[in-house]
């Protein structure tokens, strides 16, 4: 029988590009873009037009997100940061506006959805306030285009004067927790890029975060790469509007992200214009003194890089405080003064970095990420797909998944590795794991020994990487793991005990649910009984309830019982001291 | 030339059919009512009578035999694993696929109640299975003891579970009175399904120890062991046809239904793909069977009405719920029901539809969206979309006023999103009642087989 063919990713026909372009016209027939005060304050009509004359003129855009749940309490925000900056003779170019997940269906539907941290809007006029609260340009990026309320969320961008809206990169990633037409939802997607293609000559600019998306989960940064290669290639070579990217967590080191920008560069070929770069949130610490160091770290080198190379990229000064909590406007203020005295530093090392030593790397990402692309096209052209028709080649993408492109297209050589091979360029996360199991080997006692230790292995989401390093160093001690993958349930956990007679359980988290998911686990062992010591590690965070930002829980991970060791070293004496005393 | 005559034992007719294999031909399709109550032997001769019309009776005296048997409602088994997402579900999967009527399933820790519910089913073969190789013993003994221990359970069991005890699992069963057969373990490691031992030794019991009709040594003595049960019979008929020979390709995958007067059989033929969900449980076989034992147009033609809804059926025939309740009773009472007035026809028609659509959606697996961002769509059971054919088999749909109709009821409808159904595909019908027939001719010669199969299971 047939392996992957076009049948399996495809079953029911979708639109053409021009089908779909007809369409986005008749949506937006009498769609304006509405005027915002910084257009006027600026003498442009589009953010994009204000980018284009930073490149020119050597000047680095300011971003600063904004994270607040109501419509008010954003614009008095906005006000009071302007305002302030203004005292001190600070700029901020742009803001952006953090849309709730709820955005992202249909009012009708957001009853079925958990409310987040983010913005709810909860009419077309509060779009509109939030834009002229400043002469400050506003950012539309999370849940917007891509989601299930792509159109309406759209328009009313429009009509609020915002010019750069996202995010090509959700559609990949981003899932509701019913059923839904995943047709309906592609084709609302390329419609809804049609529409910023038809409005591209008016300054309109398609954001995608590579945070947010794909790009995240890849082990090889040349992957990453591709991948942005091949985003554009959907929304601004087959449908025709103008993308940029944007990046920040994806890696910590400084001159990495200066070479990732050039790199990112050459793939637009010289025209980029970047929506804005994230601040490294990953380095914060909950000692806020330690995070200053990482906010000048980082900014330096992305100011630099746009010093070097401006792209156009609004520079985001992360508030210290991001980590712990929802930044205050005071707090934000002072990022960006900070951000602002940072710049004439930056000015004065750009001449003496060595551009050779990062252009040659930059160009070693750049012969992976080709290689990722062309064979991702190639292989879906060889499974029957069209891949000149939008609507087929993101769903097909959709459904093959990260996991899957790595393995298949990859451009790192086959090995007995994670996903089959050795990156081209590891992300931050595979080196870690590396560097962290080396570590934990050297600090493991000699008399270390789980032999005969049954284990069962898993994350709670998509991460391999907390889970690999655990499973890789309990291997190395002589415990038997049963490794039982990623997206693993409490019910699943709890029957592979039973299944494998496992003693033991270590869980590694990552996307805010550690305390529920916890407290579910022990929930299915006590139904079965089951006398099993578990553990949990990597991101112990949580929403408190009502709360709107996740919160540390590990107190509250241990009050239930659940051992928190911290590090793969610890779990293996942990182990081995629980063995002792039974 | 030597004929081969395949011969099913079922327990409405006993069907004969006549292959030339070498010639890949049909030369023969017959049917008696089933004499399995009362002598088994009846039957088959007044078959063999009508094959000896057509090739002589030497042409019989010659022919090889081989023959499957679903008498007294087939091979009833009970499946006792440890965990439903794992070895329970490995475990059934087996028992189906090799032609059983798994009557009821068992998971965790065994109790008194369920012991004296497995002892009123009084099952043909019994199942257990659990623990990853190396796993988990205690659960094992403590269900088998509770097993081996009940003074009325008589019954054939199949050890299939952690080997590391089958020695002393198998020791508890013999030391109370109880036969115990064991195999390699069925689920061995996580992600491992390991099907052929037990599948097996399955039929194998079955060869040996078939009781469901009356008159078997007459039967031996004329047509040889009883190979299979029919529905593993039909199951290897639907993999040839699929599947094709190294010379022939076959149809490619493909979803059989077999509709009857008791249940709805399901049998898919479809590999599992890779995709960016994450597959939770234990692996699905490529060639997997369900059986619905509560939808069937005749004796489980009220439970058939449960299941679809009596509101539902009475619009579709167009007729008052009560008529269709009582309609529905009758034929409950009335083994041998054959539908005769329009209404009645149409009654057929509704609930035949209503047994492909439900035992498709039971069949078939289904995605949960995962709710948290960086979490993938999670898959349960068999991915079905890559299906590109239906093939329909039983009298409700060979008789049917409209088999295709009946048979395009398994696609998925747009609302159904979560559901791994396909959204079209070819349909083809087994008038003939040849599927059975050419899955015993699968491993005499396969390209005759497929020949035959593929020139007389029509498309529709």
């Amino acid at each position: 029988m047939s392996e992957l063919s076009r049948q399996q990713l495809i079953q029911d026909e979708l639109p053409g590009l021009e089908e779909i372009r007809r369409r986005a016209d008749a949506i937006s027939r009498d769609w304006v873009i509405g005027r915002s005060p910084f257009m006027d304050r600026m003498g442009v009509n589009s953010e994009r037009e204000y980018k284009e004359r930073c490149k020119q003129q050597g000047i680095i855009m300011r971003h600063a997100h904004i994270g607040y749940n109501s419509a008010k309490e954003t614009i008095a925000a906005i006000q009071s940061i302007y305002s302030e900056l203004e005292k001190k003779g600070g700029r901020l170019d742009r803001f952006g506006i953090c849309l709730d997940c709820q955005m992202g269906v249909p009012p009708e539907l957001r009853n079925q959805i958990p409310k987040g941290a983010g913005l709810v809007f909860s009419s077309p006029q509060e779009w509109i306030d939030v834009a002229q609260a400043a002469p400050v340009m506003v950012h539309f990026g999370d849940n917007m285009i891509g989601t299930l309320n792509t159109l309406d969320n759209l328009k009313c961008a429009f009509a609020a004067g915002g010019t750069t809206i996202g995010n090509a990169s959700h559609f990949y990633t981003y899932e509701y927790p019913f059923a839904y037409d995943l047709n309906q939802r592609t084709i609302d997607a390329v419609t809804g890029f049609s529409i910023m293609a038809a409005f591209r000559e008016k300054g309109m600019l398609v954001h995608s975060n590579l945070d947010d998306g794909y790009a995240a989960m890849f082990h090889d940064l040349s992957v990453t790469l591709g991948w942005a290669k091949l985003e554009r290639h959907i929304v601004q070579e087959l449908i025709g509007a103008k993308l940029g990217h944007c990046f920040g967590n994806l890696f910590s080191n400084p001159l990495l992200r200066m070479t990732f920008a050039l790199a990112l560069d050459d793939i637009n070929e010289g025209d980029s214009c970047g929506s804005m770069v994230y601040g490294n949130t990953t380095d914060f610490d909950m000692d806020f003194s330690k995070n200053y160091s990482v906010i000048n770290s980082y900014l330096l080198g992305d100011m630099i890089a746009q010093i070097h190379r401006p792209t156009g990229h609004g520079l985001n000064a992360v508030p210290v405080s991001e980590a712990a909590r929802i930044p205050s406007p005071q707090e934000i203020v002072d990022a960006q003064v900070m951000s602002n005295v940072l710049e004439q530093y930056a000015r004065s090392y750009e001449p003496y970095m060595n551009w050779d030593k990062l252009e040659a790397d930059k160009n070693r990402l750049l012969v992976g990420a080709q290689v990722f692309y062309d064979r991702t096209l190639e292989g879906l052209d060889a499974m029957g797909i069209d891949v000149e028709n939008p609507a087929e080649l993101m769903l097909s993408l959709k459904k093959l998944g990260p996991a899957y492109l790595e393995e298949h297209f990859g451009a790192g050589k086959k090995a007995d590795a994670m996903r089959g091979r050795i990156p081209v360029w590891p992300t931050d996360m595979v080196k870690n794991i590396g560097r962290i199991r080396e570590r934990s080997l050297q600090q493991l006692s000699p008399e270390a020994s789980l032999t005969g230790v049954k284990v069962v292995v898993c994350s709670t989401d998509v991460h391999e990487f907390g889970k690999e390093i655990v499973a890789s160093i309990l291997r190395e001690v002589g415990a038997t793991v049963y490794d039982i993958g990623t997206d693993a349930s409490p019910t699943e956990i709890a029957e592979t005990v039973i299944e494998t007679d496992s003693r033991f359980v270590a869980v590694s988290t990552y996307n805010g649910i550690a305390l529920t998911f916890g407290r579910r686990m022990l929930e299915a062992f006590e139904q079965h009984n089951l006398k099993v010591s578990a553990f949990m590690g990597g991101l112990l965070n949580e929403n408190a309830e009502d709360g709107s930002l996740p919160e540390d829980v590990t107190e509250d991970i241990k009050r239930l019982g659940i051992l928190c060791s911290g590090t793969a070293e610890n779990m293996v004496s942990m182990i081995k001291e629980i063995l002792d005393e039974t | 030339m030597q004929y081969t005559i395949l011969v099913d034992f079922g327990s409405t007719y006993t069907k004969l059919c006549v292959f030339d294999l070498e010639n890949g031909e049909l030369v023969l399709t017959t049917r008696h009512a089933s004499t399995v109550k009362t002598d088994a032997g009846i039957g088959l001769l007044a078959n063999l009578e009508m094959a000896a019309g057509k090739i002589g009776a030497g042409g019989v005296k010659n022919a090889r035999f081989v023959a499957s048997s679903s008498a007294a409602g087939g091979l009833r088994m009970v499946v006792v694993g440890l965990t439903p997402k794992y070895s329970l579900l490995a475990g059934t999967n087996v028992a189906l696929g090799a032609g059983a009527r798994v009557i009821k399933s068992f998971s965790f820790l065994l109790t008194e109640a369920d012991v004296r519910e497995i002892e009123a089913i009084q099952p043909e073969i019994l199942l257990l299975c659990g623990g990853v190789e190396d796993g988990n013993t205690d659960w094992l003994f403590h269900n088998a003891a509770l097993l081996a221990g009940s003074p009325r359970l008589q019954t054939s069991v199949i050890y299939a579970g952690n080997h590391c005890v089958s020695k002393e699992v198998r020791a508890l069963f013999l030391q109370n009175g109880k036969e115990c057969h064991t195999v390699e373990n069925i689920f061995p490691a996580l992600g491992r399904l390991n099907a052929g031992p037990a599948g097996e030794a399955i039929h194998h019991i079955f060869m040996k120890r078939i009781t469901g009709m009356k008159g078997l040594s007459k039967v031996k003595e004329l047509v040889g062991e009883i190979v299979m049960p029919t529905p593993a019979a039909v199951l290897a008929g639907g993999r040839l046809l699929t599947e094709g020979t190294k010379q022939c390709s076959g149809l490619g995958e493909s979803l059989i239904f077999d509709v009857g007067g008791a249940t709805t059989d399901v049998y898919s033929y479809c590999k599992t793909l890779e995709s960016d969900a994450k597959l939770a449980g234990a692996p699905e076989p490529d060639h997997k069977r369900t059986v619905e034992g509560d939808l069937g147009l005749c004796s489980s033609a009220l439970s058939l009405l449960d299941a679809a809804g009596a509101d539902k059926i009475s619009a579709q025939c167009h007729a008052p719920q009560a008529q269709v309740q009582s309609q529905c009773r009758y034929r409950t009472e009335h083994e041998d029901y054959i539908a005769e007035t329009e209404a009645e026809r149409q009654l057929d028609f509704a609930l035949a539809r209503q047994a492909v659509f439900i035992g498709a959606r039971r069949h078939a697996g289904h995605i949960t969206n995962a709710y948290a961002k960086g979490a993938r769509r999670v898959q349960e059971g068999k991915d079905l979309t890559g299906i590109k054919n239906l093939i329909g088999t039983g009298g409700p749909i060979i008789n049917s006023v409209n088999p295709r109709e009946v048979m395009v009821c398994a696609l998925k409808r747009r609302d159904e999103r979560e559901l791994l159904l396909p959204e079209a595909c070819q349909c083809y019908l087994d008038r003939q009642y040849l599927l059975y027939a050419v899955g015993l001719a699968s491993s005499l010669h396969p390209e005759g087989a497929l020949h035959i199969a593929l020139n007389h299971i029509t498309r529709l």
